[in-house]
């Protein structure tokens, strides 16, 4: 397995996401609402030497990869780390429309591509019925195609559907989600969860390995369920060999110090951190502060 | 019992959401799901082999295969699919809105009680961290004697005219923001004080939709002339998330709440609970929050989890009984009778 880079910038703070202030969220959005300003902090961060970044692929993001595309030579050769699907978009239409007239509208509108085209010739629902797998192919397929032509490395589920699909479990699920990134894509499987010793010990179950597993890990214990104690046994107890290990919200959304963050942080068995700042000062300080085993 | 059989009845969003949470439990075995739609079974049949489908949920509850069911239908369905329930020895979780009748809902509370049997409706905003420590707070008496709570949930929910066909555009299906947001806020308030001793007023006004309401006030007062004003708006276009916000006022002091965290202002340093004089502030992520597996947020997982050990052990649900839901009720049609005022 192809080891995973250990410092990734990644997004929430370009899309007003803030766990600990809407006030905070909205500033955010409203300086990042010009993708020049997004741009300034991806050029500040690539000068303090990250070389890695997580984008997961909302309404905007599109537009971000373009001008990453357009522009290769500023970048060299960034690693991409991005996730999918954006779940608020699903989330809203399928409270609208039901949950399949969701799914349709996103496999067919404004996708007329070849292979979507036979599909419609089948008929969705006889997909939906017969073929579950098949209708998760294209729908990575449809999510994965903003990220074209850039170095991706990995390509994680986003937590809320990946959590919500765990509580199923359903190995076929995860093995033919993995399968297909490696085969199709060339890259690592990723999934992102907010359940982590819980989706080791089924992916340990279902003899499913070589994936790189982002989630929550910081000294405050924010979000990391059940608990911080079961966390850090199964992170010491990880093989990386198997599992790739990425924290994310290393900084509990700000409520602890980026000192007290990384005494925790570089004290595990991690393989990578992903974060987020907007200051060169803080992508600064937050890069010279991660100091993996 | 060793394990509690759990069967699923309406599996749109919400009973998609329920499933996954509550199959994580470790005493919970998940043997039923009812749905209309026989895409949805067909498809759940081929990857949950284990677990029976139902096209009609009187099969399912007749089936003998559970012990419990987590209802998520139609809000106008409920009572129907609750009665028969309770017929059959079976523990209910209810999605909120409870039912769309407060006589109803009085009804179902009657028969449950009578029977013992453990019943809860998804009011799931008292397993939020932030209200859980409010009311604690007010429990220990922090603030002195509560006189004023001003409540407030807003939301962009509706942000254009509504299609006459969606769910949301009819009261009996629970649309309406008094329905989908203020039977929380109603609930809450509940949590914290009890039943309202009274609604003393209430307008409603609209925005984009014709039918259900946009825009809610409500009056009550509470036991010991606690007096509240809710306010609930779910076209507000300034909130981008939805957000509940609590400023409860008392005599030795005051508490901010919102789903961000919480705020205490005290006139006198209260010692015992380490409290300084004038404000302390504690954000969401600082409050301490276990949950056993996160899906949607901890506190839907901490209401099903509740519920489900509730079952197990023939105990009290810590969530909110019908009989809670059923007072709920009561102020909401307060509110829809005094439209015809």
């Amino acid at each position: 397995m192809e080891r995973i880079d250990q410092i990734i910038f990644g997004d929430n703070q370009f899309f007003g996401i803030n766990h600990r202030s809407q006030e905070k969220a909205e500033e955010m959005l409203k300086r990042f609402g010009n993708i020049d300003n997004i741009f300034e902090v991806y050029d500040n961060a690539y000068d303090c030497g990250v070389k890695a970044v997580m984008l997961n692929s909302n309404e905007r993001a599109a537009a971000i990869c373009d001008r990453f595309r357009e522009n290769k030579s500023r970048y060299g050769e960034l690693a991409w780390y991005p996730s999918i699907p954006y779940p608020y978009k699903y989330a809203n239409m399928v409270n609208e429309l039901g949950i399949f007239p969701a799914i349709s509208e996103v496999l067919f509108k404004g996708n007329s591509a070849g292979g979507v085209l036979s599909i419609i010739g089948k008929g969705a629902s006889a997909l939906f019925t017969k073929d579950a797998m098949k209708m998760m192919e294209m729908l990575i397929d449809v999510e994965y195609k903003m990220f074209r032509d850039l170095n991706v490395k990995c390509l994680f589920l986003q937590n809320v559907i990946a959590d919500l699909v765990l509580g199923y479990n359903i190995k076929e699920v995860f093995e033919h989600y993995c399968e297909y990134i490696r085969k199709k894509y060339h890259i690592s499987p990723g999934i992102i969860t907010l359940n982590m010793p819980y989706l080791i010990s089924k992916l340990k179950e279902w003899g499913i390995d070589e994936v790189v597993i982002c989630s929550s890990i910081n000294a405050a214990g924010f979000n990391m369920h059940p608990s911080k104690e079961e966390y850090e046994k199964v992170i010491a107890a990880n093989d990386p060999s198997k599992y790739q290990l990425m924290a994310m919200n290393v900084l509990a959304s700000g409520s602890i110090t980026v000192q007290q963050s990384f005494d925790y942080i570089n004290s595990l068995k991690l393989q990578s951190v992903v974060f987020g700042a907007s200051s060169k000062g803080h992508i600064k300080s937050t890069v010279d502060a991660i100091k993996l085993k | 019992m060793d394990k509690v059989r759990i069967g699923i009845i309406g599996f749109g969003r919400m009973g998609i959401t329920h499933y996954s949470i509550i199959n994580t439990h470790p005493d919970v075995e998940m043997t039923a799901i009812a749905d209309t739609s026989s895409m949805m079974l067909n498809m759940i049949k081929k990857y949950l082999p284990t677990v029976k489908m139902f096209e009609d949920y009187k099969d399912l509850l007749k089936s003998g295969l559970v012990d419990a069911v987590i209802v998520c239908t139609p809000s106008s369905m409920h009572y129907d699919v609750c009665k028969m329930a309770c017929e059959n020895g079976i523990s209910v979780f209810c999605e909120k809105p409870f039912t769309t009748d407060p006589k109803l809902a009085g009804d179902l509370a009657n028969m449950f009680e009578v029977k013992g049997l453990v019943n809860q409706v998804g009011y799931v905003y008292r397993f939020d961290a932030v209200f859980k420590k409010v009311k604690e707070l007010l429990g220990q008496g922090i603030i002195g004697k509560v006189v004023h709570t001003n409540a407030q949930f807003l939301s962009l929910t509706i942000s254009k005219p509504q299609p006459e066909k969606g769910w949301r555009s009819k009261r009996e299906n629970g649309g309406g923001c008094t329905y989908e947001m203020g039977s929380h806020v109603i609930d809450l308030m509940e949590f914290f004080y009890g039943k309202p001793e009274k609604v003393v007023g209430s307008m409603t006004n609209h925005v984009y939709s014709e039918a259900v309401e946009d825009i809610t006030d409500v009056q009550a007062v509470y036991t010991g002339g606690m007096t509240a004003n809710i306010h609930v708006n779910w076209c507000d276009y300034t909130y981008r998330k939805p957000m509940l916000k609590l400023d409860i006022h008392g005599t030795k002091g005051k508490i901010q709440a919102d789903l961000y965290g919480y705020k205490v202002f005290l006139r006198e340093e209260n010692k015992a609970a380490g409290l300084p004089e004038g404000w302390s502030s504690v954000p969401m992520n600082m409050i301490p929050d276990p949950c056993p597996y996160y899906v949607r947020g901890t506190s839907f997982t901490n209401q099903l989890y509740a519920f489900a050990d509730a079952v197990k052990e023939a105990k009290t649900t810590t969530g909110c009984s019908f009989r809670s839901a059923t007072d709920t009720q009561e102020v909401i049609h307060t509110i829809f009778a005094n439209e015809k005022n």
